[in-house]
């Protein structure tokens, strides 16, 4: 495994925790990326 | 020749299938040499199916706009009875059973492929300097790269190799090849086109869609690849879209030639009647973060069983997929929720406008082999830095469409993104039809 491997990593991690703490962690709603209800034309209307 | 000319000639009878698809292997026996955009050349049974198009043709039976006209795959597209490699070495020798499901609708259509473009490893890279099947030059300057990962099929089409080219985008790989290359390419609506035996990467960023030299060209090819998919209708006249023009982000780190490309294009824009208003993004940072988290992840899950093959992989493919494999699974699944939490963000921005405009790549193409950019004084990796613009709409899934927009002083093409709502493809080719003959060429 190249050197640098894990410290790529590490620092995209830490990235990531830092925008994740902007997540509620009360958010109980769909866990993933789901095209049918997120990219559905009557989503884009929906207030 | 535009595919609505080279219809126009073959209905009238001026000119054949067989001589559309001599002059396209003409160009790859000419120019391949040099630019390596092709694989796998299959003459011999493009000539055949020419043959067969236009005895079809003769008799009255019209497959429409494709007809008779010829195609390059990109070499992860599954094609019974031709090998397809994905660029690696893993599936050197692989030979399908059956044809992916756009490579049959495309046959169904009338397309003649004339064989199987090259592409970054795996797709899993944005130079297309490939270690297994040798470097993609782009045909502006073969000094320079062409983009990726479907780098060949980029170089095929701007070159006259092939009228159009299918190509993937999990990050930005019809996108910034389009840009570097001069031509147009289309990122659908996630999920729009039917990946059914095209090699994965990242399972929920995957995308196929056309590269061809205009945007009437990708047009006909989206209808092609896409005959019963969902669409919202084209709006009624241009000056009804409302486009933004971000104030953040895109234009904080930009060479300046391809940021005032940009600017003057919304000026042409605005010009043309429409409404050009300046908007402040969501967070696009968050998104490219998320984006590679997800990518990583997936792309080490798809090859998890080939990993251990590990001098099958070139250095940078080897790298990312390691690094996929210690992404802790608590930190894709927050990667996700994030993803949702910014895909509201962006429904609601557009709510206010209809489209956006970006450069695609904050550079031109860079000479083959550079891992650095300096810009404005600041080194910069340059895969983050191609891919900065683009990523975002991966993870989001909205369609995007990137356009020639002039050139650099270097004669190296600038691309204008344009990107529009989930569906709203329509709305995206009817602007660039209208922009890009106002748009100086590269």
């Amino acid at each position: 495994m190249q050197p640098d491997v894990a410290e790529r990593v590490n620092r995209l991690i830490d990235a990531l925790r830092r925008e994740t703490k902007r997540l509620d962690p009360l958010d109980d709603s769909a866990l993933m990326f789901d095209p049918e209800e997120d990219l559905k034309p009557e989503g884009l209307t929906e207030e | 020749m535009t595919i609505a000319q080279a219809g126009k000639a073959l209905r009238s009878g001026r000119v054949s299938s067989v001589e559309l698809t001599r002059e396209c292997l003409r160009q790859i026996e000419n120019l391949n040499p040099l630019l390596n955009a092709f694989i796998t050349v299959t003459a011999e049974s493009a000539l055949a199916q020419a043959e067969e198009l236009d005895r079809e043709l003769a008799r009255g039976a019209d497959r429409g706009p494709l007809h008779g006209i010829p195609i390059a795959h990109k070499d992860l597209m599954w094609t019974k009875g031709v090998r397809t490699t994905s660029g690696s070495k893993l599936f050197a020798d692989f030979v399908p059973d059956r044809d992916a499901a756009v490579v049959k609708t495309l046959a169904g259509a009338g397309a003649v492929m004339v064989g199987k473009a090259g592409l970054h490893e795996l797709a899993y890279g944005i130079t297309s300097d490939n270690p297994h099947f040798g470097t993609i030059r782009n045909p502006r300057n073969p000094d320079h790269s062409p983009g990726g990962s479907s780098g060949g099929s980029g170089a095929a089409v701007a070159t006259g190799m092939a009228f159009l080219a299918t190509g993937t985008d999990t990050g930005g790989s019809i996108r910034v090849p389009a840009s570097f290359c001069g031509i147009a390419g289309l990122k659908p609506t996630y999920g729009l086109i039917d990946r059914a035996g095209v090699q994965p990467l990242g399972l929920s960023l995957d995308h196929v869609g056309p590269l061809a030299r205009t945007v009437d060209d990708v047009r006909l090819a989206f209808d092609a690849m896409a005959p019963n998919a969902r669409r919202k209708p084209a709006p009624q006249s241009i000056q009804e879209i409302r486009v933004g023009l971000p104030e953040n982000f895109y234009f904080d780190i930009v060479a300046p030639e391809v940021g005032e490309a940009i600017q003057k294009a919304a000026q042409r824009a605005a010009g043309l009647g429409l409404r050009v208003t300046p908007v402040r993004v969501p967070d696009i940072d968050a998104l490219n973060t998320a984006g590679l988290v997800i990518l990583l992840s997936e792309a080490a899950a798809v090859h998890q069983s080939e990993h251990h093959r590990r001098g099958d992989f070139g250095t940078d493919v080897l790298a990312l997929l390691d690094q996929g494999s210690l992404v802790p699974a608590a930190d894709y699944v927050n990667a996700q929720r994030l993803r949702r939490r910014l895909l509201a963000e962006f429904h609601a921005l557009f709510r206010r406008i209809d489209c956006l405009f970006t450069p695609t790549t904050p550079i031109t193409a860079p000479r083959i082999g550079r891992q650095e950019i300096e810009l404005n004084g600041t080194k910069y990796d340059t895969r983050m830095l191609t891919t900065r613009f683009v990523r975002a709409f991966n993870v989001l899934g909205f369609p995007a469409l990137s356009i020639p927009c002039g050139a650099a002083a270097d004669g190296l093409p600038i691309g204008l993104q344009m990107v529009a709502r989930p569906l709203d493809e329509s709305l995206l080719l009817t602007l660039g039809e209208a922009l890009q003959g106002q748009l100086a060429a590269p």
